[in-house]
């Protein structure tokens, strides 16, 4: 992937930074993940809605929100690749924070921590969308649409960071060779400072080791990990340094933004490329 | 005693109904407020008679109400009345036709802006600013008058003269005089708390004042009544009070061997709204105090600014001098003074946040939970001083560095030395508990002296690193004429000075782009 990688994110240079993610919502979804009790779809969604909010943060200033972030959400399963908040009014339909807030509803969730009285503690978490799984995985479908909307952002914002996607998966698209290609048009498109990044997260039902952030594919078990591998993007030099500040040791120069077999707490941290890594005041 | 005449300044912002008649608008139902001002008029003649007392002083009168109803047009700019103070001159001037100017705006906020603009511009404000606003509750209560209310003070902080803002409500409903936050916390409407917020602490002068008109405030409560009619109002004794009182205070005030100044700007394209950078500046001149608000935490404008007015009001407690970061001379007793400190401040704080604007926001009520954070740095002058020299402490905490220069050089730099010592994550005070260990363990706090043609310099993180940095490699010729220039220069005149030099450097990208607050004191050579 050619580019720069420096460009820094600021909401009075409106410079904007565009991030989407890809979930698969196929009926395969619905499986335990390993040893996680829940399933894959709920702690994806989960782990997502996550994510929304840790990027809501920095742009939250007292009642008033700074647009660090456009931010998008496709769902790819039984009704092939659909917007799962809706339609916002940056390009391509992706939301400002101000935009993301008032669509946020919220959830109640059952933590592993004791309260203090016995009980497991409950806490409120904001929540845009709700898990779902069925059908098939329409991955390539996923890839067309945000290469449409990556097209109608840079466009307004052709002077950005790099937009960067982060997909969650569980197994093999329904057409791999049609998705290779989108996955491979939708890396070109790009900005001043680079081309679009395409990072990929499997999940894992089975528990098998996981490899993160590989350097190359040697190590991967499979065609369908070394599927993965190659429409993965390399994280950019300059976005390496940040990762290991924000603890992911396990990048280094020359990785790809894969991970292969996650578990919940590796997709949490996967996620964190996209959210954490890149942040307003992103040093170069 | 030198002969500085001094001019009070009162302005009063009212709520008003009524059509305009000439330059008055005529009191709607239920705010009789020119009895008020003529209140406020007599009690500053007869303020301080037995020393010496206020010739003149200065009357801004504005009127706001809603757009869309029968009226001249608005105007933008305040209009100022300089009246004598003569005792005979104040007889008979009432309905005499040499009237106080009022002007009128189509809203709240649009009167403060005009104020705050106004008080900018003044050459000369050296006594505390008493702004009374007297309404019935038909303003917005929205979080743009609020910031418009804390820019004002802003303004009058800068310019060295502390502000009041007193807000009287008048309804018919209970609510009780000069209240605590926690009065106002629960179930007060919207409007109660929205003015409460925009009211000035009480502090610990404050105290002693109101209970010499015979009313009870606590220090950490507010200038705020409700009453049904104006004239249940203390606010007129309580001005006499106040502006008497700042005639004694002046009697204590810095000695003219120094020459202060003091500048804000905020980053490229944002306002002094949105400013996080804190300057306060004591009333007697001897005390004073910056704070630079975290950027990326909510509320931190409202800490940097609850440090400073604690540190206006009372000092932090002094610790050994020890550089760097030590727990050598530090002991568990100064650990508590220390928490004590920053407990007081906090009270300043916590009812600045609108927590019940919030409520239903749970991304906005979670970032306000995280908390804020800020630097703080201040100088306290110790004594009267000749030209031997004056003494001074002062202490810092954070990347808001203290610099003090002699012939040209750096004499003495804290808590940074160099340029390359400052970084994107300094230590802050925080408003989450459990760190006042840290805190002391950082803490600098030393005392040094100040000889005739010494600056001693205040400044925010971005600033501070491009003077050290100018100074280190040799370039600091620019920027010491720079400093000696603002310091020749009036206040208001210095300002564009300011701003173009800070401009400049951004664009040539010497200066991060980051609010900058800067207060400089030098003391003057014998002319002799």
């Amino acid at each position: 992937m050619a580019g720069t990688y420096k460009q820094e994110i600021s909401a009075t240079k409106n410079l904007p930074m565009c991030l989407v993610v890809l979930l698969d919502q196929s009926g395969s979804m619905a499986e335990q993940f390993g040893a996680d009790k829940r399933s894959k779809a709920v702690a994806a969604a989960r782990a997502v809605n996550t994510a929304l909010a840790e990027m809501m943060a920095p742009c939250t200033k007292g009642e008033k929100f700074r647009d660090y972030y456009h931010i998008g959400v496709i769902g790819y399963g039984a009704n092939a690749a659909q917007d799962l908040l809706g339609s916002g009014s940056a390009p391509g339909g992706l939301f400002t924070p101000g935009e993301l807030d008032s669509k946020a509803g919220k959830e109640r969730i059952q933590l592993d921590e004791d309260d203090g009285t016995g009980k497991l503690k409950v806490v409120e978490r904001a929540k845009w969308f709700d898990p779902v799984c069925a059908g098939g995985t329409p991955m390539e479908d996923a890839f067309q649409q945000a290469t449409e909307k990556l097209k109608q952002w840079v466009a307004k914002y052709p002077n950005s960071f790099p937009p960067i996607l982060m997909n969650i998966t569980d197994g093999e698209a329904n057409v791999p060779e049609a998705a290779e290609a989108a996955a491979q048009a939708l890396r070109q498109i790009s900005t001043n400072d680079g081309e679009a990044l395409l990072f990929n997260c499997h999940l894992s039902a089975t528990g098998a080791p996981t490899v993160e952030y590989p350097v190359s594919d040697i190590n991967l078990p499979d065609d369908h990990s070394k599927w993965l591998f190659r429409i993965s993007s390399d994280i950019p030099e300059t976005m390496v340094k940040n990762a290991q500040k924000t603890g992911l040791s396990a990048v280094t120069t020359g990785s790809r933004g894969f991970v292969y077999n996650a578990t919940a707490a590796k997709l949490i941290r996967f996620l964190e490329t996209g959210t954490k890594v890149v942040t307003p005041g992103f040093d170069r | 005693m030198s002969e500085v005449r001094s001019i009070p300044v009162l302005a009063i912002l009212v709520e008003s109904d009524g059509a305009v008649e000439g330059d008055w608008t005529t009191a709607s139902a239920g705010i009789e407020w020119k009895p008020v001002l003529w209140g406020l008029i007599r009690e500053l003649a007869g303020a301080g008679q037995t020393e010496a007392s206020y010739e003149e002083a200065d009357f801004v009168v504005a009127a706001y109400r809603r757009e869309g109803t029968a009226g001249h047009l608005a105007e933008s700019e305040l209009s100022c009345t300089r009246l004598s103070l003569r005792q005979g001159s104040i007889d008979g001037l009432e309905g005499s036709g040499q009237e106080v100017a009022c002007v009128l705006f189509p809203s709240l906020e649009a009167s403060l802006t005009a104020l705050g603009k106004w008080v900018l511009e003044r050459e000369q404000i050296d006594w505390p600013v008493l702004v009374v606003h007297m309404t019935q509750g038909r303003i917005e209560c929205s979080p743009e008058e609020e910031r418009k209310a804390g820019t004002v003070k802003v303004a009058c902080d800068l310019r060295r003269a502390p502000s009041v803002f007193y807000n009287i409500l008048v309804t018919a409903d209970a609510v009780s005089a000069f209240p605590r936050c926690e009065e106002v916390a629960e179930n007060a409407p919207p409007l109660v708390k929205t003015l409460y917020r925009m009211s000035s602490p009480i502090g610990i002068r404050g105290v002693e004042l109101l209970a010499r008109v015979g009313s009870v405030g606590e220090s950490n409560a507010r200038y705020f009544e409700a009453v049904r009619s104006v004239e249940d109002s203390v606010v007129t004794r309580f001005a006499g009070v106040l502006f008497a009182d700042a005639i004694k205070q002046r009697g204590v005030a810095l000695n003219e061997c120094l020459t202060v100044r003091a500048f804000l700007m905020p980053k490229e394209r944002e306002t002094l709204d949105d400013c996080e950078d804190v300057v306060s500046i004591h009333q007697n001149r001897r005390r004073f105090a910056i704070s630079d608000g975290a950027g990326t935490a909510s509320y931190s404008a409202e800490w940097a600014r609850a440090l400073c007015r604690q540190a206006m009001d009372t000092p932090p407690p002094v610790f050994a001098d020890v550089e760097g970061a030590t727990t050598e001379g530090r002991t568990k007793e100064d650990e508590d003074r220390l928490r004590g400190w920053w407990g007081n401040a906090l009270d300043y704080w916590r009812p600045e946040v609108p927590w019940e604007r919030l409520v239903s926001r749970l991304t906005m009520v979670n970032k306000a939970k995280e908390g804020s954070g800020a630097t703080l740095a201040g100088i306290e002058i110790l004594d009267g001083g000749g030209q031997e020299g004056v003494r001074f402490r002062a202490w810092a905490l954070g990347d808001t560095c203290v610099i003090h220069l002699r012939n040209n050089k750096v004499l003495a730099s804290r808590p940074m030395v160099r340029a390359d010592q400052f970084n994107n994550v300094p230590l802050l005070l925080l408003t989450r508990p459990g760190f006042v260990e840290i805190y002391l363990r950082h803490w600098q706090s030393w005392e040094s002296t100040l000889v005739p043609g010494d600056i001693l310099l205040m400044g925010t993180d971005a600033l501070s690193k491009y003077i050290l940095g100018a100074l280190e490699s040799g370039a600091g010729t620019g920027v010491l004429a720079w400093l000696r220039d603002l310091l020749c220069k009036s206040q208001v005149q210095g300002w564009h000075q300011f701003e173009e030099f800070v401009d400049a450097r951004r664009y040539e990208e010497q200066m991060k782009n980051d609010d900058v607050a800067i207060v400089l004191i030098e003391m003057k050579k014998d002319e002799g």
